[in-house]
């Protein structure tokens, strides 16, 4: 029998892990594009909760709450892919469309299985009374993460306390300023964008062809030449270095132009062939394609990355000739120190993300980059932190002297 | 109780090591140099015989003594004694000498057990004037002996191409070291 009060009522909801600025987002999308159908609750007596699987310990958390409420319908969020066993996934950025969809299934399925006049109960149900909701995303893979002591200070928090939004920047803007109780209709041209928020495809750029150019040159040992919407480059493998002819300012301006193959030529040089004549600098291809990447990427991972794969440097880049990049000595040193995961790198150094995510895209475009496969059957795969040595705290006073701090 | 603790730098005759610690030293550095009278004199007019020494004063009464070893071999009998209690290497090569992969792998080799208990980084110098062998190809070598440790180019007159030199071992020491309060 369908409670229909159930169907008509605002359903309640609670966050587990989330972050603040996420849980206020989602307060008001809830308010300002969903008509109130659904409210962000604090306290645990609620109808539906939603972990952010991002967290630091979601592990832990989602552990704890479903043995508190097993039968409770829960959303899990997360940046990445996952296999859920109950309750359904979601992945972030969240599209308002499928947030709701999802929402309304849950309000569905308790109002099927609510009795009308049944008092709500958080007893553990048998699994012919369970809530049936389905996944709304295939999930290829379970992620396994290890568990981590609760802080409980920190159970709100994302990690290391970078801000990943939780719909889209596009969608974020709108939430935040939406009069209309209209819940947005994602254009296609929108939901586009949407994806490209924290993936990029380094191939459909400047960048990946310039990549390609470059291992052609480096195969064929001659001179390449790249045309397309830009004016000529000519990759140099024997001196690792590029003639261009365009100033950097116009070339990294059509770093986030997606190209079409079609429209782009690679062509190997004869053995005798010269350098054009017209305005054009020689210049080191590293520093070049390390900025290009940069611009390109924009703190974006390339499409394809698994954050929880480990990573290391085949080498350290020559930082002192590159575009500097924020925490890119620290992030070096731990890399060529040992196999970490983006996401490990983000809570072993306290760092946002997004510098992680552009000195990996930049490192990616010089080929430095080893990634593993990630050991799914390894049950505690956090990595420790290195060793840290003795004089730790001295080190620390030359970094700040050498920084002109502290004297 | 004050804390004193050493950098070594080292290197062939030329590299720029009396240079690179003048660019840190919070005083002149003192150097022992000589007018070269061997084959040195066809890189240089002077060169250190016996090292050189400048010191960062960190407050608190910590102090950091920078010493830079003699480039010639004839010297490396002081190379233990200098080594001693240091925090770390920097090792300056010059790209114009005839064979700097050569200059690397003696240094790797004297100093290797201070290596293997602390850490290095290497600086290569003159990149200017002579732009081969490049930063990649000494990785090649570094891999070969099974070393991962930072090579920048650097010019050392620039104190910013010293100081991310020096950063880099630091971190590589602990990679998440934070600036002290």
């Amino acid at each position: 029998m369908v409670n229909n009060s159930l169907i008509s009522k605002t359903l309640r909801v609670n966050t587990v892990g989330m972050d603040q600025r996420a849980r206020d987002a989602l307060d008001l999308f809830f308010r300002n594009v969903c008509h109130e159908d659904y409210s962000l609750e604090e306290g645990d007596d609620v109808d539906v909760t939603i972990i952010d699987m991002d967290a630091v310990n979601a592990e832990q958390l989602r552990a704890e709450h479903f043995e508190r409420h097993p039968a409770r319908p829960t959303i899990l969020i997360s940046l990445l892919e996952m296999d859920v066993d109950n309750g359904v996934f979601l992945k972030k950025p969240l599209q308002p469309g499928e947030l709701k969809a999802a929402l309304e299934r849950i309000r569905e399925s308790i109002a099927a299985t609510h009795p009308a006049d049944a008092p709500e109960d958080t007893a553990p149900r048998t699994s012919t009374q369970e809530p049936q909701v389905s996944k709304l995303t295939p999930s290829p893979s379970h992620t396994k993460r290890n568990e981590q002591t609760t802080d409980p200070a920190r159970q709100n928090q994302s990690r290391s306390g970078e801000i990943i939004p939780l719909f889209p920047d596009v969608l974020q803007k709108r939430v935040e300023a939406a009069p209309s109780r209209e819940a947005p209709a994602s254009s296609p041209e929108e939901k586009k964008k949407e994806k490209s928020v924290f993936l990029y495809e380094p191939m459909n750029h400047l960048q990946g062809y310039i990549e390609r150019a470059y291992r052609l040159a480096i195969q064929r040992d001659r001179n390449v030449l790249l045309e397309g919407p830009w004016r000529p480059i000519i990759i140099m493998p024997e001196t690792h270095e590029i003639w261009v002819e365009q100033s950097h300012s116009h070339l990294f301006a059509l770093a986030t132009m997606p190209v079409q193959p079609e429209d782009v030529t690679i062509r190997i040089l004869e053995e005798e062939e010269p350098l054009p004549e017209q305005n054009g600098s020689i210049q080191p291809l590293e520093p070049f394609l390390w900025k290009l990447a940069v611009r390109t990427a924009k703190g974006r991972i390339p499409a394809g990355t698994d954050l929880r794969a480990p990573v290391s440097l085949r080498h350290w880049p020559n930082l002192s000739r590159l575009m500097p990049i924020r925490h890119a000595l620290r992030i070096s040193a731990l890399w060529t120190k040992q196999p970490v995961s983006l996401m490990e790198t983000a809570e072993l150094l306290d760092i946002a993300p997004k510098y992680i995510f552009s000195f990996y895209s930049a490192a990616r475009a010089l080929g430095l980059i080893e990634q593993r496969e990630r050991d799914r059957e390894k049950k505690d795969s956090k990595t420790p932190s290195p060793q840290p040595p003795e004089h730790k705290g001295f080190l620390s006073k030359i970094l700040a002297r050498l920084r002109g701090r502290g004297r | 109780m004050n804390n004193n603790y050493k950098l070594i730098f080292t290197g062939p005759v030329g590299a720029g090591k009396t240079t690179a610690i003048s660019s840190i030293s919070d005083t002149p550095p003192i150097t022992t140099d000589a007018v070269a009278t061997d084959m040195t004199q066809n890189i240089k007019e002077t060169t250190t015989v016996a090292m050189d020494y400048g010191i960062m004063q960190l407050g608190g009464g910590d102090r950091l003594h920078l010493y830079g070893t003699p480039g010639q071999e004839r010297f490396n009998f002081m190379w233990d004694i200098l080594t001693e209690g240091g925090i770390g290497l920097i090792l300056l090569l010059d790209n114009t000498r005839a064979d700097p992969f050569q200059d690397m792998h003696f240094f790797l080799n004297s100093f290797r057990k201070f290596i293997d208990s602390t850490h290095l980084a290497i600086g290569i110098t003159q990149t200017d004037r002579c732009a081969t062998p490049r930063v990649d190809q000494y990785q090649q070598q570094l891999k070969g002996v099974g070393l991962k440790v930072p090579v920048f180019e650097v010019d050392a007159r620039e104190r910013r191409d010293v100081v991310v030199l020096i950063e880099a071992l630091l971190f590589s020491l602990a990679p998440d070291l934070k600036v002290s309060a």
